[in-house]
């Protein structure tokens, strides 16, 4: 009789600090039943498992401690059941969500400045930042420009020049579809018109109207005079 | 009169400290408002706080632990917590717009603190993003939970999300609860 009551109180024992100490929850522990067992084994107490018994109640105490704890913050009002929460949520729509946070918003008054804080962020972003140019737009291309395509093209500058006759002249008088018209001379020449076309346009010779609804982009033929100066992005 | 002019001018420099951010979070401690105005700094704050009232303003004290501290308190608990200056009064949805916000972004943020409150404080960030996919498409979440968190009403803990150092200052917490209970 004696072990089993030793090892029934040992076990009271570990199933509290595993409350106790790992956080669960503490109503896993039945105050009731434990204490009913701890109080069957009374009459045949010698005086260390009196002991062990007065751990055993004392670790029952300290649960039922935690009992209370949890059920005074079960019955304020900021314990929600995070399914009831969710459940609560889905059934606000955005505007009953924003008015219901409004309510109780009460934003920070607060003026940002340069600290040096701030200037020790910006400087570092500048000094990281890469080198970048753009050619100009709307402008003649520089010998150096076309020097630099000649790197990536082997051709004469001369040939770019005809080339740039050529497409003007197949582009015509009206509205021309860009893909149609880079993509005439097959997938090889594609890139390569692309890019003479590109010189059409910086020299102010092509113009470009682009439908972003279609996704459709359209080139015509037109004169320096008419051209504004900005620059658009054409996917080949 | 002299002491008239002195007045004016720590008052002056309260409203400096508070106003103007002058670390990464804005407000500023009770120690760095005694060692800037000196001994009587609550009764100063104290004024401050009369002529902001008038203005819609309020001067709001919140400890290290989120609690919301009256001016009253004790000095050492003073000391240790932050001091900010807040709107007094309601705002509307038109007036939360015109300072910046959507009605999507704010819609987020209450579904991100209700879903962190409804689990005793620190929600994995995997349910919070469940719970903003219901009502969001996913691009928005992400790039919202980034803000948020950039803003400092949300905090990651782990693998977890706690409320943020500006839920606590701006947001009266167990009021918004009763108000998402009763829309």
């Amino acid at each position: 009789m004696n072990s089993k009551y030793v090892e029934m109180i040992e076990r009271v024992i570990q199933l509290c600090d595993d409350v106790i100490e790992k956080n669960v929850d503490p109503f896993v522990v039945d105050i009731r039943e434990n204490l009913k067992r701890l109080r069957a084994g009374l009459s045949e107490m010698d005086e260390r498992i009196l002991v062990m018994n007065m751990a055993a109640l004392l670790k029952i105490i300290y649960v039922i401690a935690l009992q209370q704890e949890d059920v005074k913050k079960r019955a304020s009002r900021l314990y929600l059941d995070p399914f009831l929460m969710e459940v609560r949520l889905m059934g606000l729509s955005r505007e009953g969500l924003a008015e219901a946070f409004l309510k109780a918003f009460r934003p920070i008054a607060e003026n940002e400045q340069a600290t040096m804080g701030f200037m020790r962020i910006a400087y570092s972003y500048w000094v990281n930042l890469r080198e970048y140019s753009l050619p100009g737009g709307g402008e003649t291309p520089e010998a150096g420009t076309l020097n630099m395509l000649a790197e990536i093209l082997p051709m004469e500058e001369a040939d770019l020049e005809a080339e740039m006759e050529k497409l003007l002249g197949e582009m015509g008088s009206g509205m021309v579809d860009y893909y149609d018209f880079i993509g005439r001379d097959g997938e090889d020449r594609k890139v390569f018109r692309a890019l003479v076309l590109s010189f059409l346009m910086m020299r102010g010779l092509a113009g470009v109207v682009q439908d972003p609804l279609k996704n459709r982009v359209w080139v015509y033929r037109t004169s320096p005079k008419d051209v504004g100066k900005h620059s658009v992005a054409l996917s080949i | 009169m002299e002491q008239e002019e002195k007045l004016r001018s720590r008052v002056a420099r309260a409203v400096q400290l508070l106003f103007f951010k002058s670390h990464r979070v804005p407000g500023v401690k009770g120690w760095e408002l005694k060692k800037n105005l000196g001994p009587a700094y609550v009764s100063i704050i104290k004024f401050l706080n009369t002529r902001l009232q008038e203005l819609g303003l309020t001067i709001k004290i919140v400890s290290d632990d989120g609690k919301e501290l009256s001016m009253s308190e004790d000095e050492s608990k003073l000391s240790t917590a932050r001091f900010y200056v807040t709107l007094r009064d309601e705002l509307s949805l038109t007036a939360a717009k015109t300072m910046g916000w959507s009605i999507d972004e704010i819609a987020g943020l209450a579904v991100v603190i209700s879903t962190i409150i409804s689990h005793k404080g620190s929600a994995p960030a995997k349910e919070v993003e469940e719970a903003l996919k219901k009502k969001f498409p996913g691009w928005r979440v992400r790039l919202n939970l980034s803000r948020y968190i950039k803003r400092g009403y949300v905090a990651e803990d782990g693998s977890n999300l706690v409320l943020g150092w500006r839920t606590y200052a701006e947001l009266d917490v167990e009021k918004f609860i009763h108000y998402i209970l009763s829309v």
